[in-house]
């Protein structure tokens, strides 16, 4: 709008609504020009804000940590795994520490138990597979507690070490080492579970 | 590190980034919140509303693109939409103009004359600012205080820049009015002293 646009309007304005399209437009350039504001008696020169700041003491007195902290309690409440890494490892309690300890602890046990057993049982195994190579079938007969005297009727009756024998008994001594596979599938576990502990505030 | 830096990394997952990008804006946002309340006498909760606002911020931090407005104005127009709501709640939007007046003005009898009458002057400013309807208020204190530009004004108030002109002109009207009423009521009680000294 042009200062001669304005001119006609300028008495009238004030009766339109506020949300007018024109009164807008009235009052944007009544803003900026200072020819046609002066029109109406309003010089704004006589009102300068900066010279009558708002208080600020009255700021001062909040305590800006406090809301940072608090906002940040708020985010990291919701959104635990976000929590740096550092401040994390420090969050567990005593307690706690020493339970994982124990439960790490165990697992390394059950672990050496099950690699000893393995490594003492398998010799001992495979002597009894040597053992039972001689007499052919003689476990399956052993684990239906038939001993020495039925043992002995089939080491007088059957032709010792037969081809096809071997190779249903070598499943006996492999069993220990599903032990082993099972406790490093622990450790794995383990150090996942601690991983993501340690992502997690206690 | 540059606001738009930061919030880069905080979307990578690096959180307590948004602790430093709080910093920096803490102040003023609580500035802003503090003058949109005082006149509904709830300043109180300026720090509350503060913390809300910048967990709101925080928590729709995905939604702000940098092509569409600043960081600070966007965290404004959080704020002011905040204060808004809690305004609306507490259903006291606007006090009315008695229980203004009724205020006493606040003055430091021990301060000199010239310092009174400044600070009275003061007072009287931000006592007409307060009157104002929340838009106009809104405006007048991202202008005067924060120096935002108008078309910024214009993003945080959802309006065009001629409304937020058309905001300011009235807002300024009705501010240089009230000071005028108190200028003359000052000038006729001068009058009033000199004719007594007579
Ligand atoms: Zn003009």
């Amino acid at each position: 709008m042009k200062c001669n646009e304005i001119e006609q309007f300028i008495n009238s304005y004030m009766e339109l609504d506020e949300n007018d399209p024109l009164r807008i437009e009235i009052e944007a350039h009544l803003f900026d020009c200072e020819h046609c504001s002066s029109l109406l008696e309003l010089d704004y020169s006589t009102i300068s804000f900066s010279e009558y700041p708002f208080d600020d003491t009255d700021i001062k007195g909040t305590n800006i940590d406090y809301i940072n902290k608090h906002v940040m309690d708020r985010i990291y409440a919701e959104e635990a795994w976000y929590l740096p890494i550092a401040t994390k490892s420090y969050q567990f309690s005593r307690n706690f520490r020493r339970n994982i300890a124990m439960i790490i602890a165990s697992c390394l046990a059950m672990f050496s138990i099950a690699l000893f057993v393995f490594i003492f049982d398998y010799k001992e195994d495979t002597k009894s597979t040597i053992a039972a190579n001689v007499s052919g079938v003689v476990d399956i007969a052993n684990a239906n507690s038939i001993n020495l005297v039925s043992s002995n009727i089939y080491k007088g009756q059957i032709p010792v070490a037969s081809i096809s024998d071997p190779i249903v008994m070598q499943v006996v001594p492999t069993f220990p080492q599903y032990y082993v596979a099972l406790s490093l599938l622990g450790i794995i576990m383990t150090i996942l579970l601690l991983n993501w502990f340690t992502r997690t505030r206690s | 590190m540059t606001d738009s830096q930061i919030i880069r990394e905080i979307k990578d997952g690096n959180v307590e980034l948004y602790s430093e990008l709080m910093n920096r804006y803490q102040r003023r946002i609580m500035a802003f919140i503090y003058h949109m309340l005082k006149s509904a006498k709830l300043e109180s909760l300026a720090e509350d509303l503060c913390s809300e606002t910048f967990y709101k911020a925080y928590r729709s931090l995905h939604t702000f693109r940098e092509i569409d407005a600043t960081f600070s104005t966007w965290l404004y127009t959080i704020a002011r939409n905040t204060v808004l709501s809690e305004l609306r709640k507490q259903k006291a939007a606007y006090v009315s103009i008695e229980e203004v007046n009724m205020e006493p003005i606040i003055s430091d009898a021990a301060t000199p004359e010239q310092q009174l009458l400044i600070n009275e002057r003061m007072e009287k400013v931000r006592e007409a600012i307060n009157k104002l309807p929340e838009k106009q208020r809104s405006a007048i204190i991202l202008r005067e205080y924060e120096q935002m530009d108008y078309q910024e004004i214009a993003n945080i108030l959802e309006q065009t820049v001629s409304s937020v002109k058309s905001l300011l002109f009235r807002a300024r009207a009705s501010v240089k009015q009230q000071l005028e009423a108190y200028i003359e009521q000052d000038k006729s009680s001068d009058d009033y002293e000199r004719m007594n000294q007579k």
